[in-house]
């Protein structure tokens, strides 16, 4: 505040500024600190790794090895035969390539939903002006691919002005850009859990309830991703699930809810009415939890009080569903 | 065939009997659904008076066109007011102006001709009472609300007044005597006592023989240019008692002579009658019927403070803009028994102080503003005419004027601000310096601490389809009737 850090107040010539106004935060975001480890690093046993790795490569050297006696036999019996299957194992190696390619980028992907949480608390922690800006952009990048999403980016960027302080310009990003997300999220895990509840409680045979619950299970978290702007494959979906079951920081707040939730309405709903049902019940609650740590995972800004999805809406609403499934038995055709 | 004819013609009788019954029946239920919506409609409606105000010059009247011309377009444009609730929640069906009914119209035509022009520029203040009416057509939030009707509107209606007025309410609570000696107290004291000069010389000069209503007029005349020049800069004070000295209004104007008094101690006891008994004519026929008329109507409040050219004036005058602001709050904290309240029923329930012409500042320096803003404010106490959250303090500018800069001081960069000033036509950068975060002190006045500077309106901004490019309008539209659109 003394006269050396600030200059007088007062016009100055437009040359002696710069041309550029304010700068925003990076669009690239470098965290000042190292992003902490998303989980905590497992010490494993090098000489196992050793295995592993000896392993796969004696896997793809006779994989290889094959391939290339395969395919001189064909060059042997016909040039043209040899050459269009070159050729089309050619194009698999590429495809596999590319989805290996595609898939590694959707798991960094995932990793920087980290860093966006930690740029977002950071903007709403400094409360200033401006760095909402650099966030929004960020934001953008990583969930406006779909159209409808780009089109509500475009929305609030027409809102946000730079005069706006970062909690105002946050607020409007949570309201138009984060809660229909989260909506679409949350129908996702509804319909999962719903689903999961008629198909377990209808299932005639032990065993194959616990695979619908997987399969519906995978499904929805592949649809949460997607839902918060990441297009997870198979490989991603597994590691994605892998993450919400080793409980990322900060979204653990569903976990005992989840549970105690579960254990009263398994105990009501049997008593009520049946062990199947309780059964279903009990495994669209699992599936539910699953889908909202999901959707903690996934979600680049961490839930605020308000926005975080209830359990005890779900409850009613798996419950709403069993209720009308239960009228209609002729149609409960899992 | 006839045998079938007979059977069928019964029944033929008795749909025909329906059908008579339907064709009767049907106008009836749909005129009484019609009446039904219509009650449902007329039960959702209301009426919302909107009061804005502020000393001259403190951005009234570009911020009321600003305020309506953003409300015609807030359908078609919802991100034009992101922070107005029922325009963000795209529940507005339609917005239309309504013809005047009791006030001379707001200039709206005139203001946002000007703010439109090539180049803009700023329109001529406005100096009495105007009211503007709006119906804004709405779909209701709640279910229940739904169920009653699908549509409701609020009449919305603007009514702009000098803040100046405002500041005559305590006289209401004074003699002549008690206020003659406040009056003169303070214009002796430093920093009015340079620009009262020739004022107190005229009332401390030994008797004259002249007609008291000549030495009436040639008072009243001297303390109206006291007035005038305690207004202006470089002095930019705000305590001006009473208002209407330099904004008659169109009541004093027709009649001057209900201006013609001046504060007094000593003189004639005959000029001191007549002074007494204008001083009175002033309370009863103008500032009485102004709160009885229009003040007491008035449900919701916009205060506007240009609290800006205060500090930029020195310590004085920003004790002074408080002095001002601290008289107008009066009318808030005499409490629901208090003397407007039993004099007139007044009835407004939130007021929004507002400092405005935010833009002539650095973004970074919003908080500081408004935080300065509340600790003036509660200074002298809570109000208890006011409930809990009903007393809001913000900031605005209603035409964004400058653009963020960056001057590059010392090899670092500072937040600036760049634009036309006025009278000026190449742009330039204003690095205003920074508002205290505390109550200040005499001691942070030192030179070169502030510097504000009017700047033109923008350049073909279009703000007749575009909407006005105003800074936290929305959230103070919000604030004064966001709650009526249920």
């Amino acid at each position: 505040m003394t006269r050396d850090t600030k200059p007088r107040a007062g016009l100055y010539p437009v040359g002696q500024a710069e041309p550029a106004p304010p700068p925003k935060l990076p669009a690239t975001f470098e965290p000042i600190e190292p992003l902490p480890a998303l989980e905590p690093a497992r010490r494993r046993n090098p000489a196992w790794r050793w295995v592993m790795r000896t392993g796969a490569a004696l896997v793809l050297g006779l994989i290889v090895l094959d391939l290339g006696l395969f395919l001189e036999g064909l060059f042997d019996r016909s040039l043209a035969l040899g050459a269009v299957f070159s050729l089309l194992v050619g194009a698999a190696v590429v495809a596999i390539l590319s989805w290996i390619g595609m898939e590694i980028r959707q798991i960094r992907k995932l990793g920087a939903v980290e860093a966006i949480r930690i740029h977002a608390a950071e903007v709403m922690a400094q409360d200033g002006h401006g760095g909402a800006m650099g966030f929004i952009a960020e934001a953008r990048r990583a969930l406006g691919e779909r159209p409808a999403v780009a089109r509500r980016f475009d929305r609030l960027e027409d809102m946000v002005l730079e005069t706006m302080s970062d909690r105002d310009a946050m607020e409007l990003f949570r309201r138009e850009v984060l809660v229909p997300l989260d909506m679409e999220a949350y129908s996702a895990v509804r319909r999962a859990a719903q689903w999961t509840a008629i198909g377990v409680s209808a299932s005639p045979v032990a065993g194959l309830d616990a695979l619908i619950a997987l399969w519906r299970s995978v499904r929805m978290i592949r649809q949460i991703a997607e839902a918060y702007g990441l297009r997870p494959g198979p490989i991603a979906t597994m590691s994605l699930a892998r993450r919400v079951l080793t409980g990322v920081a900060g979204i653990s707040v569903v976990d005992v809810m989840g549970d105690m939730w579960a254990q009263h309405l398994g105990h009501r709903v049997a008593g009520l009415i049946s062990a199947k049902l309780a059964e279903g019940v009990y495994a669209a609650v699992r599936v539910a939890r699953l889908g909202l740590l999901a959707m903690g995972t996934c979600r680049p800004v961490p839930f605020a009080a308000e926005d975080e999805p209830s359990l005890s809406r779900l409850r009613t609403e798996i419950a709403g569903s069993l209720v009308r499934q239960l009228n209609r038995p002729e149609k409960n055709d899992g | 065939m006839r045998a079938i004819a007979a059977t069928l013609a019964p029944r033929m009788d008795s749909k025909t009997a329906a059908d008579r019954l339907g064709r009767w029946v049907a106008p009836v239920a749909a005129e009484a659904g019609r009446q039904l919506r219509r009650a449902g409609e007329a039960a959702l409606s209301q009426t919302v008076r909107v009061a804005v105000t502020g000393l001259a010059r403190s951005g009234k009247t570009v911020l009321t066109a600003a305020l309506v011309q953003n409300l015609l377009l807030a359908r078609e444009r919802p991100t034009l007011m992101p922070f107005f609730a029922p325009a963000h929640e795209r529940r507005l069906i339609g917005v239309e102006r309504l013809p005047n009914r009791r006030r001379p119209p707001f200039p709206f035509e005139l203001v946002m001709e000007r703010l439109s022009a090539d180049p803009p520029a700023w329109p001529p203040s406005t100096s009495g009472i105007s009211e503007l009416r709006l119906a804004v057509a709405y779909r209701p939030r709640g279910v229940a609300a739904r169920m009653v009707a699908d549509r409701a509107a609020v009449t919305l209606v603007i009514v702009d007044y000098p803040g100046e007025w405002l500041l005559d309410l305590p006289l209401l609570e004074r003699s002549y005597e008690a206020w003659s000696a406040e009056t003169l107290g303070l214009a002796r004291t430093p920093p009015r006592d340079a620009l009262a000069r020739a004022f107190l010389a005229a009332v401390d000069a030994p008797l004259t023989n002249a007609p008291a209503e000549a030495e009436a007029e040639r008072l009243s005349a001297l303390y109206t240019d006291y007035l005038r020049v305690c207004r202006a800069k470089p002095a930019a004070l705000s305590f001006v008692q009473p208002g209407r000295f330099l904004l008659p209004g169109r009541e004093a104007e027709a009649d001057p002579r209900l201006l013609r008094f001046a504060p007094l101690q000593a003189g004639s006891a005959r000029l001191h009658a007549l002074m007494a008994e204008r001083f009175e004519l002033y309370k009863r026929a103008l500032v009485e019927p102004f709160f009885r008329d229009h003040f007491r109507r008035f449900d919701r409040q916009l205060v506007l403070v240009d609290l800006l050219s205060a500090l930029e004036s020195g310590y004085d005058a920003f004790r002074d803009a408080e002095r001002a602001m601290n008289a107008v709050l009066q009318v808030y904290r005499y409490g629901r028994t208090g003397l407007i309240r039993r004099l007139f029923g007044a009835r407004i329930d939130k007021v929004l102080f507002a400092a405005t012409k935010a833009d002539h500042i650095t973004p970074n320096q919003y908080n500081n503003l408004r935080a300065l803003l509340e600790a003036m404010a509660m200074r002298e106490g809570r109000f208890p005419g006011l409930e809990e959250g009903a007393l809001g303090f913000g900031l605005v500018a209603a035409l964004k004027c400058t653009e963020p800069a960056m001057l590059r001081f010392q090899g670092r960069p500072v937040e600036a601000l760049r634009g036309v000033p006025v009278g000026q036509e190449e742009e330039q950068v204003l690095y205003p310096g920074e508002i205290p975060a505390h109550y200040p002190t005499p001691a942070d006045w030192r030179e070169g601490r502030f510097r504000f500077v009017d700047f033109l309106p923008p350049r073909r901004s279009d703000p007749t389809h575009q909407g006005v490019r105003a800074i936290y309008l929305d959230k103070a539209l919000d604030f004064l009737i966001g709650d009526r659109f249920r």
